[in-house]
Parts: C-alpha cells; structure tokens; sequence
C-alpha cells in the first residue's frame, strides 16, 4: 500500500485533470472466479462513488495473445490507468475488498481535488463486506 | 542416440543420461544460485534449434532480451534464431507491483504457454525458473496448478526442461520432484580448499538407467563444460604409429622406435632433474614434424619458458607465431581441479594437437583428496587419449621423497621415465632410466644425461662390478678400464710370443727325432736285407750238399 501514496505528487495538480480510470478486466470464462469479478467491480466503483470509468473485460479464452502480451499469468487480473496516467494491477477476484478500496482511493485522492477525496475517505470507513 | 531420448546439447550429460532428457515429460534441474540452471537450459534449446526444431522459453528470471544476449555471448546464435521464429521467449517474469485482492486462477500459465508451443510447433519447452513464476503473487513454492501444466506436458508429449532453485538446507522432497517430473538433475557448488567447484548429480530417472555419481562441470565463455566418463571404458583406439621423443638414445631404450602417438607419458623428478627440457624437446620434436601442440605451465609465464627453453636450444618463438604452439600458462590456484582440467580439455578438443604437456602435474594434486584427485586424473587421461593426443606429464618429486612417486597415477601412463640427481665426489649427475613403457622393449639401464646448449645428450654410464658410475668418477673408471686393457695386451703379445717360440722348439725337436729315426730305420733294415742274404746261401749249400749226395 505503501508504493500507492506515490502516486500523489505535484505535477498532477498542473496537468489538466483527466476525466476517466480505465479499467482492464482479464478473465478466463472457464474459471468460476472470474465470474463474478466485473459485477463485483462495478458494484464497489458505485459504492465508493467512483463514478468516471470505462471498463473492458477480456476473456482468456478469446485473446491469448494478449495475455501474452500484457504477461498476465492470473485471473482475474485488474489493470488500473488513472487519470494522471499512473498503472496499477490488482490480481483476485476481488473478494478482499479492503486493500482494493484503500487503493482505489487514494488513487482518487491523486487525480481529484482534495476536498472531494477527503469526502470520499470519510464514507469508506467503514470496510465494505460483499454478499 | 536413444530414441525416448533427447539430446541435451552437452556430450558429457547425454553420456550421464544415457542419450539425453526423456522425451515428452519433464526433467527438472535444480540446483542453488550460480550452478548455471540457465546456462543448462540455453544450451538444451540452442541444441534444438541447431537441428532445426523450435523451441519455447518461458522465462521468469531474467528478460527475454538478456537471456538473448547470454546465447549470442556463448556462441548459440540467439538473435538469429529469434529472427526466424524458431525460438519463442515468453516472459514470465514475476510483476512485484501486483497487488493481490482475493482468489485467483493460473489458467493463463498454462495458457499462454500452451499457446506458444502449439503456434510454433516447438519440439520443446524450457521453463526457467519455476520457483520465480508465481513471486509476484507472493507465492514461492509451486501450487498445485502447476501440476496441472506437468500433467498437460505429458497428455501433449512436451519434452520439457524445468529449472528450480534448490534450498540451502536439507528439505524433504518437494511434491513437484516426487510426483510431478521424470527425471531430476540435482546441480551444486562445492567449495574446497577455498576453490569452488560445480558437480552434477542424476537424482532420478524415470524408466531408463543413467549414471549416479556426481560429476565435475565447468561454466565457462562457451558455456557448460563437463567433464564426461565415456572414455573410462577403455575403448580407446588401437595405436601403432611411433613418435620419436627426439632423443635417439631414448627412443634406443624404448625398443628403438619411440613412444606409440596417442600414449599418455610421465616425467618424474626432483626439481631441477631436467623435466621441463626433456618435456620441451618431446614437444619440440612434434613441432618440428609439422604437427600442432599445447603446453600447459603452472609454474613458468610463457615469456619465462621461451627464454630458458631457448637457453638449451629449443627454440618456440617461431611456431607459437605461426599458431602451431599454444602455450597455456597459469596458476594452480586460480581455480579448482575441475576448471582446470576441463580448461585444458576445451583446448585440446579446439585445437586437436597431436601433443600435450602439463608441466607440471603435480601442482594439479594437492587441490583436494587424493582419491578425487586420481578418480578425475583417470578421465582426464583417458579423455585426452581418446582425442588421440599424447600427453605428457611432469610430475615434480619434493625433494624430501625417496624418489618414489606420490601421484597414484603411473599405473595410469603408458610410459613413464624418471629423472634422478646422484650426488657423488662432489658433483650432482643426471640419470635416466625408463621405469615402464606398454608395448615397448625397453632397456633396463640407467643412463646418464647432461643438458648442454644443445638440449638434452645422453652418455653410456659406466656399469659393472655392482654399481654406476657416473660424472668424473665415470671418467676415471674408462681411464683405469683402459689401462687395464693397454695391460693385457701387453701380456698377450708376450704370451703369443711365448706360444711360437714353443712351436718354434717343437719343430726343430721334431726335425731332429726324425732324422734319428731315418738313420735307426735304415740300419735295420740293412740288418734284414743282410740276415735275408745269409739264410739264402744256406739253403743253397744245403741244395748243393742233398745234390752231391745223390
């Protein structure tokens, strides 16, 4: 967790802020896993208020090559770009939720205004419980 | 070559495994940090692709770009192969960023490897090293869904090589080694005597015999370097070509001709005995007939041995220009037994000289237990043997020893002479003598040497009356001989004088006994010729009387 307050340096508040996290979901259809990872994605970005994403799942079964070629060697596998450009892989289904939050946010806390990261610490206090 | 075999790109190790890895199953090669696991598997691929079959690396250590680098370094034409899509690298190297957010599949492992031998229709699979692929998960031992890819190597028929890390301490056997491979090659690191040295041992062999010892290798420029025991079942060659040593006499005493070409020599001797000239004038002689040859000083730089060699005549300048000569000069103690004799086995397979001289050997011994050392010492002759290069061996006696050799290694050599230094009325002499030569009539003198500027001259030695003689004293001895000899024949003339004289009387004895006997025989006869002539007038008379009667 640590390596992710990097993440706040001074240039991103020059840069003119980004709009959208890309979200790349690899999955491997044949594995029960990976089933529910992008709904369980989806569900914590909407918890969180994480609302400005696009999100793509990639199936094993259908792009190899591209595993291959973005050496994944797990699914599911998660593959963040924030707005500021910073790269960050998550590997899991997501099930342990908390260190995905904590990350996310302070992701966000980068990318937006203070204030509004602030407001969104406050509300992930409390650690999400999934099912 | 083993049909269920594949050839391992190293000669010695397909002889250990009796043809090479299994075919389609894994081998797993384990061994600690250093051991050369990569280089092993570099070679193993590089052979493949030699033939012309593909192959696919998975790598989790180091980027495909240097393992790329390493094969063009050791001379396996790495980026040429890579070019032509005989070689595919995946990598697999651990992602230490990756966070880890819940339950996760490998599916993709075995996936993306699948993929790629499928796609390039590799022969076979090389994956280096296991132990690193799931680091970036936090994961060090292999799961259980790494079986699964072994399991998919078999159903595919995959010749596969696995490197692993070998822990430090003594673990119980991992699942993977017990149940997952067919084959385990176990690689270490032996220090001795503050020298390191590599060993190979065959832990396992599904379904096929293969050799059990451990086994010295050598990671060098080229590569991997073992040292192999195919040539320890004696099926050299049959040699009759003699060599001559360049000194006639010595070729005298060993039935006239020389030594066989291709035999293994040895020179023992105090220091200062000769053994280096008498190496360097075998050498020089094989020079001289055109051929090539190596010399292997530990104790002399090559500057050092061109002077002194030159001092007596020999001179070497010319032919190590000209490349006939390679002069390999170096320290014993810069690396391990091991090294060095597969150093010197790499130069002689390069070279193919038709001459070897370790000079001396004896340096070689003491770096590590006399039984290790004549084990190694028996393939490494043999080895050269089978090169069919002669090899000759100084062996350095302290001066402490009674002359006798302490290398357990003469039994080894075909034939072997030994210097020796006689220290009498004040001077130290050279002698020589052959203590054994296979095949050979040799002479069971001992002869006497000098080193003069013209190299090594061999004199006859006074022998007789119980002892050598050598130096002056040998000088004298000829001296008292001849006027020994100067005095007999004097007494022979007079003998001889002694003897017509004699002949001389008895003629003239004779002569006289002769005439003697002429002059008794005639009287005697003149007395019959008489006494007859009488008895006839007698008869007459008596006719006469019977006639006048009547």
């Amino acid at each position: 967790m640590g390596r992710l307050t990097k993440i706040i340096d001074m240039s991103s508040e020059n840069n003119p802020v980004v709009e959208k996290y890309k979200f790349l979901l690899y999955i491997d259809s044949a594995k029960p896993k990976s089933q529910h990872a992008a709904d369980r994605l989806r569900a914590l970005c909407r918890l969180h208020l994480l609302e400005n994403y696009t999100l793509e799942v990639v199936d094993l079964q259908e792009n190899p090559t591209l595993f291959e070629y973005r050496r994944i060697i797990a699914v599911p596998t998660l593959d963040i770009e924030t707005p500021a450009s910073q790269k960050h892989r998550f590997v899991g289904d997501l099930s342990n939720s908390e260190i995905f939050i904590t990350a996310a946010g302070m992701m966000q806390e980068a990318t937006k205004m203070a204030k509004q990261a602030v407001d969104i610490r406050n509300k992930i206090k409390p650690p999400y419980k999934p099912g | 070559m083993n049909d269920n075999k594949i050839s391992t790109g190293l000669k010695g190790l397909d002889t250990i495994l009796m043809g090479g890895y299994p075919a389609a199953c894994p081998t797993l090669l384990k061994g600690g940090p250093g051991t050369g696991k990569t280089v092993f598997s570099l070679g193993f691929a590089h052979a493949q692709l030699q033939q012309g079959a593909s192959a696919v690396i998975a790598t989790c250590d180091e980027s495909p770009e240097r393992l790329v680098g390493y094969m063009d370094r050791f001379g396996m034409a790495g980026s040429q192969h890579l070019a032509s899509g005989k070689l595919v690298l995946l990598d697999f190297r651990p992602n230490l960023s990756e966070t880890v957010v819940g339950e996760y599949d490998l599916s993709p492992i075995l996936l993306r490897i699948s993929h790629a031998v499928e796609n390039s229709d590799a022969a076979i699979l090389v994956i280096d090293s296991l132990q690193n692929l799931l680091l970036g998960l936090g994961v060090t031992e292999p799961r259980k869904e790494i079986l699964e890819l072994f399991d998919w190597i078999r159903e595919k028929e995959v010749t596969t090589l696995v490197t692993m890390s070998a822990s430090l301490d003594n673990q119980p056997h991992s699942l993977l080694e017990e149940y997952a491979v067919d084959c385990v090659i176990h690689l270490s690191q032996n220090l001795d005597n503050q020298l390191m040295t590599r060993y190979l041992r065959v832990l396992k062999m599904r379904g096929s015999a293969h050799g059990s010892n451990s086994y010295p290798f050598s990671l060098n420029h080229r590569g991997v370097s073992l040292l192999p025991i195919t040539a320890t079942r004696l099926e050299d060659a049959m040699e009759l070509q003699r060599i001559s040593t360049g000194i006639p006499r010595i070729d005298s005493m060993l039935g006239d001709e020389g030594y066989y070409k291709g035999a293994s020599l040895m020179i023992s001797g105090r220091s200062g005995s000769g053994k280096t000239i008498f190496a360097s004038t075998m050498l020089n002689q094989v020079l001289q007939q055109g051929e090539k040859a190596i010399y292997v000083s530990f104790e002399e730089s090559e500057g050092d041995l061109k002077r002194n060699l030159q001092s007596v005549g020999i001179g070497l300048s010319g032919y190590l220009d000209s490349g006939q000569l390679l002069i390999h000069s170096g320290r014993a103690i810069e690396m391990g037994l091991e090294d060095h004799l597969i150093t010197i086995l790499n130069l002689v397979e390069n070279e193919s000289p038709q001459i070897l001289v370790l000079d001396p050997v004896s340096a070689l011994m003491d770096m590590g237990s006399s039984r290790m050392v004549k084990m190694l010492m028996i393939r490494f002759i043999s080895h050269i043997k089978l090169a069919g290069t002669t090899l000759v061996l100084t062996e350095l006696l302290p001066d402490a020893s009674a002359d006798y050799s302490d290398l357990a290694i003469s039994s080894l050599v075909d034939t072997w002479f030994k210097l020796r230094q006689v220290e009498s009325n004040g001077e130290l002499n050279r002698l020589i003598n052959v203590v054994k030569s296979r095949g050979s009539k040799t002479s069971n003198q001992i002869k006497e040497f000098t080193i003069g500027d013209s190299g090594i001259l061999l004199e006859d030695p006074y022998i007789g009356e119980g002892e050598v003689v050598v130096g002056s004293a040998r000088i004298t001895r000829i001296k008292q001989e001849q006027e020994e000899a100067e005095r007999k024949r004097y007494e022979l003339i007079q003998i001889e004088q002694a003897l017509s004289t004699l002949q001389a009387t008895y003629e003239s004895k004779q002569k006289v006994l002769g005439a003697e006997f002429e002059s008794e025989r005639s009287e005697l006869m003149r007395k019959i010729t008489e006494l007859k002539r009488q008895a006839g007038q007698v008869l007459e008379q008596r006719d006469a009387m019977r006639d006048a009667r009547e």
